[in-house]
């Protein structure tokens, strides 16, 4: 048998394998443009509340450390020089900035899961390809059938990393759902008003800032007249005022953008889960069968 | 979640906020030095409790953590796959080059 029959054997079994792997992804499974908007909302939400909640950790320790430094200043027995941070130990906040990274991480590979594109790549790559086909001797091909062949490893490339993402999407939703809803839960906890978490421990310090600038102006042994004792004590009511409503600002978006992320979580899976094929789906599957029919007539002529 | 209606802490911290109130009106100073008592210890059990909650939720936050970890390597693990598709296409051009040379005339 000579070598062009057998190189022109090849490649009409190629032709038949791309032509099965495309009617077989086409069939398949790539991710709706419903799912991929899903996926993306969420990624957004839970990086905005990563975002939001990595530097509040950080924030109010500091404030912590500022509104406790000076209850001392105010003469305040309750708090000791040697445990100024109170309860937002170097620890608590490192182990919430980690956990925080680690939820911002996840909404940023999903986010590129979803949207990157290999199109630039598979251009290069089937062009490499065909160019290579054509050096085979025995292979005679027109440059319209190039650019045909060209096309169809384009098709079936993309089509399968398109398979490859719906999957991967679906896996990763399904491993993570638990431990994306419980961090957001904690997040949430730690800055709700209502529990004994971080909320409570900021405002313990805050709450007895105040009070304290109020047992010194109220007690009769310290005087009154001294100018430096009457600017403290404002300072301090002024500090913990203003980081009172900064902290309350914040943790109420906190607390909002956790519930967001959530419900953006809820609404993915189920999306995920969902079998129901959208229109604007069915269109762009119809595009494609029509763009792989004309690619697959010129290569047969 | 601790459920509906006033949690421990927020009524402690009311109970503080109360006190604070106290000492401010009081002049009597034996009673004044039983408040401020009273008042170091009160912020010493709210402290214990949130100490305590925080502590705990750490470890929470550490193994929530860990198994959202497993799944972001997952996720690297397919993006590499994703882009060997192209790599592969590559490949296989590259070992048409090398069929090109063994193919007879």
């Amino acid at each position: 048998m000579s070598g062009a029959i057998v190189m022109n054997r090849y490649i009409y079994t190629l032709l038949n394998v791309l032509i099965a792997l495309t009617l077989f992804l086409q069939f398949g499974c790539g991710l709706s443009v419903k799912q991929r908007a899903a996926a993306q909302t969420f990624s957004a939400a839970t990086i905005d509340l990563a975002t939001l909640a990595e530097a509040e950790f950080t924030k109010s320790r500091a404030d912590v450390i500022e509104m406790n430094t000076f209850r001392v200043k105010l003469g305040d027995d309750a708090v000791s020089l040697d445990k100024i941070d109170d309860y937002f130990t170097v620890d608590e906040v490192k182990q919430r900035v980690a956990a925080a990274n680690s939820l911002k991480r996840f909404g940023e590979l999903l986010h590129t899961l979803v949207s990157s594109s290999q199109k630039e790549q598979l251009k290069i790559a089937s062009d490499n390809f065909v160019t290579s086909l054509k050096t085979v001797r025995g292979v005679n091909l027109s440059d319209d059938q190039a650019g045909a062949i060209g096309s169809a490893v384009q098709i079936v490339g993309g089509l399968w990393i398109e398979y490859r993402r719906a999957q991967a999407t679906r896996e990763a939703i399904a491993a993570s759902f638990p431990f994306l809803m419980k961090l957001s839960q904690f997040i949430e906890r730690d800055f709700d008003s209502k529990e004994t978490h971080w909320f409570l421990g900021y405002q313990v310090s805050e709450n007895a800032l105040t009070n304290q600038a109020d047992v010194v102006q109220s007690d009769d042994q310290v005087r009154k007249d001294e100018l430096a004792s009457l600017a403290l004590i404002s300072e301090g009511r002024v500090i913990a005022k203003r980081n009172q409503t900064r902290f309350k600002a914040v943790s109420t978006s906190i607390t909002k953008a956790a519930k967001q992320s959530r419900a953006a979580l809820e609404e993915l899976r189920k999306s995920l889960d969902c079998e129901e094929v959208p229109t604007q789906d069915i269109q762009t599957f119809w595009a494609n069968v029509k763009e792989a029919a004309i690619i697959f007539k010129a290569l047969r002529n | 979640m601790e459920g509906e209606g006033e949690t421990l802490g927020q009524k402690l911290m009311e109970t503080f906020d109360c006190l604070g109130e106290l000492i401010r009106t009081t002049h009597n100073q034996d009673r004044l030095n039983e408040l401020k008592k009273l008042r170091k210890k009160l912020l010493t059990v709210i402290g214990s409790l949130v100490e305590a909650n925080l502590r705990k939720a750490s470890q929470e936050y550490k193994a929530a953590m860990e198994g959202l970890d497993n799944a972001s390597q997952k996720i690297e693990e397919a993006l590499k796959g994703m882009e060997s598709v192209a790599e592969t296409i590559k490949a296989i051009g590259e070992a048409l080059d090398l069929v090109a040379r063994l193919v007879p005339k």
